[in-house]
């Protein structure tokens, strides 16, 4: 019976039905599986909006809902950088908001009303669904549709990827994987096919990628560089032509139409790639059709000729435009991709974000597991085969690959290819080893015979070697078995280990904080929330709120008020302001504080619950960022102790201990000890007996566990005193005030001021 | 029921409160006299004349236990005289901090100091003036005029003639009374002022005039022993707070005395004493010199007037703002006019002001009022979006300060409102460049379709398709 069963199993045209219905099954099973893996933190805690941008883009969504797309679109909002105001309409990647009220319409249109709040939070599972199924046809594209599977199966869980989908990570990333895999596979699909439909389809997915995340760059450029590479092998055709030229043309002009790229594709030098390969095709399309109408040894010089021209005058054109400013020089950003120490020298804001900072070599057997082995075993498989589209995968594993080491945010990027790559290879290792059948033995003659034709086919292509070896089969039942259940082993741990990293590490909000209390159960601590509501419901309307940027976002989402700096961090000087305010004296910072109209001032400390992600611990970013705009008036130098070590307790410098952030930090903190046992529970020092002292701040409100502590600012006083002397007076110390008129006051000789 | 009751019990409290409410004051009527039974006999004609204009007057010893100027943490007085006393430390609810609080409650002060160089000027006075910049000078000085003194037969010429306050032109005067051209008689030490600028003199003293120390001096004044002199020796300073609350004191209190009310000066009869008393109690007690701002409007060219009071503007579009200004004085409210020399400014402010332009006066104001001046500016908003502020900040001696603000927002052009490209006579080239590719297009699209292929043509077309 087993060869009967074999050959039932093995024939493709009595299975084809079921095959189809199975791989239907799977597929909705694997949208099933990553759907649900996201879920953790609503069950764990709520359906609630994660971390820091996330909120921003609640909020946008809930104004586009509220005012309707025209509104949007010309957004002008007020209750951000005050008093500067945000063109937000203008710039944001509307991609997600849209998505997301489009998605809030259809479902009233159908009569099922649903909170905007649940279809953001449930935004990024869903998409992971349609991305599974994205990777399933790129890798279909690849190999088959039984790697098509694995690979859509891995990126449905790939903890790489869940980083940035769990359930309320509401960021442009939530969609933007999805779009990008797409568009990969409309673009293979293309460049398979040579059809300008499929390059067309391809343009109008990358159009949609624009809107939905400053990422797009990345395909802005791979496609480019898969179209040079296919040149450069010599491997260009009409095909070819065809799908760039359509995807380009169509792709750009399509891409100009959101506000916030505009005119950037064609005046940046991020944009410039694309431009130059598009042009390189014309070239290289006319070379050949003139290769058709020429002679080979006229052809050969002309072509020469062509080449030096071009080549001169492109370059020296886009350096001409650079030199005058027509084409935008690469951005800061774009820098720090290059040099990872770029950015902390030129531009610590960039750097101050901890997702910028480069990838540590653990995070990627922890984002990644058993895939991040696989992945150069499917890059092989790659040259193995080495069709255009294979061409496609090393392009992008050796860019992502080597972006995901600079930046740990651009792991993602680096995700789905590792996991098509890894699903090729356990895919490729399936096929061989999953065979019922064992191969009949080749005879010596067949073997000489398959040697001669391989000899002569490495000769007549000139492919690669590797490529060219003849496929045997596995004859032994315990190989077989031993490495189908060593992999089995493996799989199962991935997706072990899989659920253990969503659950553990990237599901929690951030906004809620989740601790175990001594006997095991779980204690929620919502710092954040109460303080946010109590902005909300006890300060004016019209108050601004003063914090580092990180809560900008949160406070504008979450209390409603107007803030100075948000994660939008687009005027690096009015951060450094905020910077300045925080790093000087009292004397300095008030006069900042009035001027922008400051009411509240928000920070975080965690010296009482040992929160390690607090202000102090931040502190240092907002001098640098400060220093990098007032290098006169604050100096990092300053905070640190003669030793070079940052300080907090009786040894910190007096810069430090008069800093505004520090007073803030630290106002009353003594009070919960015991005299002199004051003790930060995150830097683990002892704190000087004697607290700071505020004289142009009141304390307004400290949370449960003291992480937010909201101060109010003090108008200015009523009598025309300064602070200093105010506070003096009122806390007993009658002092008259130190001017030659108080000497005389009180009795004492000399000569006295004028008054003028 | 218990609603009822409780409103019956309202509306009696109300009719209770009518009589209080009918002050004249702004702040209100209540005023603390803190005056000790041997000095009150010296200032009868001041509390009459102080009744007379409806003040309700409770008079207390510095001494008395039960005196408190709060009670349930609101201001128990909306006025306070405090009269020169025996004492060195008041009771224990007038310490300068009660004092102060009262201010910042708004309630208003009016200290006389005594004039007697012997007299004693308690330690929370001296506190107070001591946190207003105000200082007073130690026991045992006074001013002497010999170039004018009131009686020259007098040893010591301290007491003299001053004139009633003048002001520059661009300040606002309160202080002359009926007749200008009269004098004053004043006694006592004079203040001096710091460089506080909530502190303004009211009246200073004669050029010659000096203040110095009787007891360690009296024969010989040099630089150490002289406190101060000529017009930096102030007699009378009014301090008006931030917000509002008006402190003034007298640096002798004979100023205010019946003695002196009556005496004769030089040709006049009367000496202008009490004029001057009024003036000083009713700017003080804020009778005169509050300008209240009855209504701001602006309106942007885009909506036009019709839409008053918005909170989005457009860049790069004009907007009219007006303001309407009165002024009280003693029962009523009559238009206010800034002084011929001043000028009321409007300040249009993102971290700096944009613009600081005059504000003048309307002849055609939007709406009408009857008794306000109404004052208007119109400009164009700068190319640059984001929160501005109207701001009239207008803060002059012995008017009230005025300082309002409204943020609006200044948004940039919708992406509908700018000029479309067939606007713009440079874009035309482009265009046609568009429309001559897309009719070009068809056109050989036509003629490709419509054209007979020749053979020799689609042998070529087939090579070309194997490369």
């Amino acid at each position: 019976m087993a060869p009967a069963q074999a050959s039932f199993f093995k024939d493709p045209a009595s299975t084809q039905n079921i095959r189809g219905i199975l791989r239907v099954v799977i597929l909705l099973t694997i949208a099933a599986a990553s759907i649900s893996s996201r879920l953790f933190s609503v069950i764990r805690f709520e359906s609630i909006i994660h971390e820091f941008d996330p909120w921003f883009n609640f909020r946008a969504t809930k104004y586009l809902v509220k005012h309707g797309f025209f509104e949007f679109w010309n957004w002008f909002d007020d209750r951000t950088w005050y008093p500067l105001g945000r063109v937000t309409g203008g710039t944001l990647y509307p991609g997600l908001m849209v998505t997301s009220g489009a998605i809030w319409h259809a479902l009233r249109m159908i009569s099922l009303p649903v909170d905007i709040r649940n279809i953001c939070v449930l935004l990024a599972p869903g998409f992971s669904g349609l991305t599974a199924f994205a990777t399933y046809l790129f890798t279909k594209e690849m190999k088959d549709s039984s790697a098509g599977l694995l690979a859509a199966a891995f990126m449905g869980i790939a903890p790489g990827y869940i980083s940035r989908s769990v359930a309320g990570s509401y960021d442009n990333e939530a969609i933007a994987i999805f779009l990008l895999m797409f568009t990969f596979y409309l673009w293979i699909k293309a460049a398979k096919l040579g059809s300008a439909m499929w390059g067309g389809l391809c343009a109008l997915f990358y159009f949609y990628m624009v809107s939905a995340w400053g990422g797009y760059v990345f395909i802005t450029n791979l496609i480019p560089l898969h179209v040079f590479v296919l040149i450069l092998m010599g491997r260009y055709s009409g095909r070819i032509y065809v799908a760039y030229s359509s995807w380009y043309a169509l792709g750009t002009l399509a891409s100009m139409q959101v506000p916030f790229v505009g005119f950037l594709p064609v005046r940046t030098s991020e944009h410039m790639a694309p431009l130059g390969i598009f042009g390189l095709i014309q070239l290289v399309a006319f070379v050949d059709y003139l290769r058709g109408h020429v002679s080979s040894k006229q052809f050969n010089t002309l072509l020469r000729a062509i080449v030096v021209v071009i080549t001169i005058v492109s370059f020296s054109g886009l350096v001409l435009l650079t030199v005058t400013n027509v084409i935008a020089p690469w951005s800061g950003r774009f820098y720090s991709l290059w040099d990872t120490a770029y950015a902390k020298i030129h531009i610590p804001i960039i750097a101050s974000v901890s997702e910028h900072q480069p990838t540590a070599w653990p995070s990627f057997f922890f984002d990644l597991n058993f895939l991040i082995w696989l992945f150069p075993a499917g890059v092989y498989l790659c040259f193995r085969q080495l069709r255009d589209e294979h061409v496609f995968v090393i392009v992008y594993s050796v860019m992502a690959s080597y972006f995901s080491g600079v930046m740990v945010r651009l792991m993602l990027t680096l995700t789905p290819i590792v996991c098509v790559s890894a699903a090729m290879t356990v895919s490729s290792i399936l096929d061989a080893y999953l065979e019922l059948d064992t191969p009949e033995e080749p005879d010596e003659a067949e073997i000489k015979k398959a040697k001669k034709s391989k000899d002569a086919s490495v000769t007549a292509t000139g492919g690669f070697l590797s490529s060219k070896a003849p496929y045997i089969g596995i004859y032994s039942i315990t190989s077989k078995v031993s490495v189908i259940a060593s992999f089995s082993v493996y799989l199962v741990l991935f997706v072990l280990h899989c659920t253990w990293v969503t659950s553990n590490a990237y599901s929690s909000p951030s906004v809620v904080l989740a601790s175990r209390m001594p006997d095991g159960s779980q204690h929620i601590i919502d710092d954040f929330r109460e303080a946010y509501y109590w902005l909300r419901k006890n300060t004016a309307e019209d108050a601004k709120v003063m914090s580092w940027w990180d809560y900008g976002y949160q406070i504008g989402g979450m209390a409603d008020r107007t803030t100075l700096v948000d994660n939008n961090t687009w005027n690096n000087t009015h951060i450094a302001t905020v910077g300045k305010a925080m790093a000087s004296g009292e004397a300095v910072s008030y006069e900042i504080l009035r001027k922008h109209e400051v009411d509240y001032v928000l920070i975080i400390f965690g010296g009482l619950l040992g929160y390690s992600g607090d202000d102090i611990n931040k502190f240092l970013w907002m001098v640098r960022i400060a220093e990098g705009v007032w290098p006169n008036e604050v100096q990092e130098r300053k905070f640190f102790t003669a030793r070079g070590e940052y300080k907090i307790d009786a040894d910190a410098t007096d810069t430090m201990k008069n800093s505004l952030m520090y007073k803030m930090s630290y106002y009353n903190y003594q009070s919960l000890f015991p005299p002199g046992q004051a003790t930060d529970r995150v830097r683990g020092a002892k704190l000087p007996a004697e607290g700071p002292v505020l004289n142009t701040l009141d304390e307004a409100f400290t949370t449960e566990n003291w992480i937010v502590r909201i101060y109010k600012v003090k108008d200015l006083d009523t009598f025309g005193r300064d602070h200093f002397s105010a506070r003096a007076f009122e806390s007993g110390k009658k002092k008259a005030r130190k001017t030659g008129l108080g000497n005389r006051a009180t009795g004492k000789k000399g000569r006295r001021n004028v008054r003028v | 029921m218990a609603r009822l009751r409780l409103r019956s019990l309202l509306t009696a409290l109300l009719a209770s409160m009518v009589p209080l409410s009918q002050s004249l004051s702004l702040t209100g009527s209540r005023t603390l006299l803190v005056l000790e039974e041997d000095t009150k006999g010296e200032f009868q004609t001041l509390i009459s004349d102080l009744e007379a204009r409806g003040f309700q007057l409770d008079i207390r010893s510095a001494k008395a236990e039960s005196l408190d100027l709060f009670q349930h943490e609101e201001r128990a007085y909306d006025n306070i005289i405090v009269f020169p006393t025996k004492l060195k430390g008041l009771g224990p609810n007038l310490q300068s901090t009660s004092f102060l609080k009262h201010a910042s409650h708004g309630g208003n002060l009016l200290i006389l100091l005594p004039s007697s160089p012997d007299g004693v000027v308690p330690t929370a006075m001296n506190e107070l003036a001591g946190q207003l910049d105000i200082f007073i000078p130690p026991k045992g000085f006074s001013i002497v005029n010999h170039f004018d003194p009131a009686n020259p037969a007098e040893a010591d010429h301290t007491t003299f003639f001053v004139d009633l306050p003048s002001f520059p032109p661009h300040t606002k005067n309160y202080f002359t009374g009926d007749d200008p051209a009269a004098k004053l008689l004043y006694r006592g030490a004079g203040l001096v002022l710091g460089n506080s600028p909530l502190a303004q003199p009211i009246l200073t003293a004669p050029q010659y005039a000096y203040s110095y120390d009787t007891k360690e001096a009296a024969d010989y004044a040099d630089d150490e022993s002289v406190f101060s002199a000529g017009s930096q020796l102030t007699l009378v300073a009014g301090v008006q707070t931030r917000n509002n609350a008006r402190i003034t004191f007298v640096g002798g209190a004979d100023l205010f005395a019946d003695a002196s009310f009556t005496k004769a000066v030089k040709d006049k009869p009367a000496s202008a004493n009490r004029a001057f008393a009024k003036d000083v109690t009713a700017w003080t007690f804020k009778e005169t010199g509050v300008v209240r701002v009855d209504t701001i409007e602006h309106w942007g060219e885009e909506l036009g007037p019709a839409v008053v009071n918005g909170e989005v503007y457009r860049i790069k579009s004009d907007v009219t703002f007006s303001i309407a200004l009165s002024e009280y004085s003693y029962d009523h409210f009559t238009p206010y006019t800034v002084p011929e020399t001043d000028a009321l400014q409007l300040e249009f402010t993102m971290l700096d002001p944009y613009y600081r332009i005059p504000l003048l006066p309307a002849t055609t104001p939007l709406s009408t009022h009857k008794n306000s001046t109404v004052y208007t500016a119109t400009f164009r908003t700068p190319d640059q979006h984001g929160v501005f502020t109207f701001t009239v900040n207008y803060k002059r001696p012995f008017v009230s300060n005025l300082l309002e603000k409204q943020a609006v927002t200044v948004r940039h052009f919708a992406h509908n409102e700018w000029t479309r490209s067939w606007g713009i006579s440079g874009s035309w080239p482009w265009i046609g460049g568009v429309w001559v590719v897309v009719v070009g297009w068809i056109a050989f699209v036509g003629v490709w379709l419509w054209s007979k292929p020749v053979a020799g043509a689609a042998a070529g077309g087939k090579s070309k398709k194997k490369q």
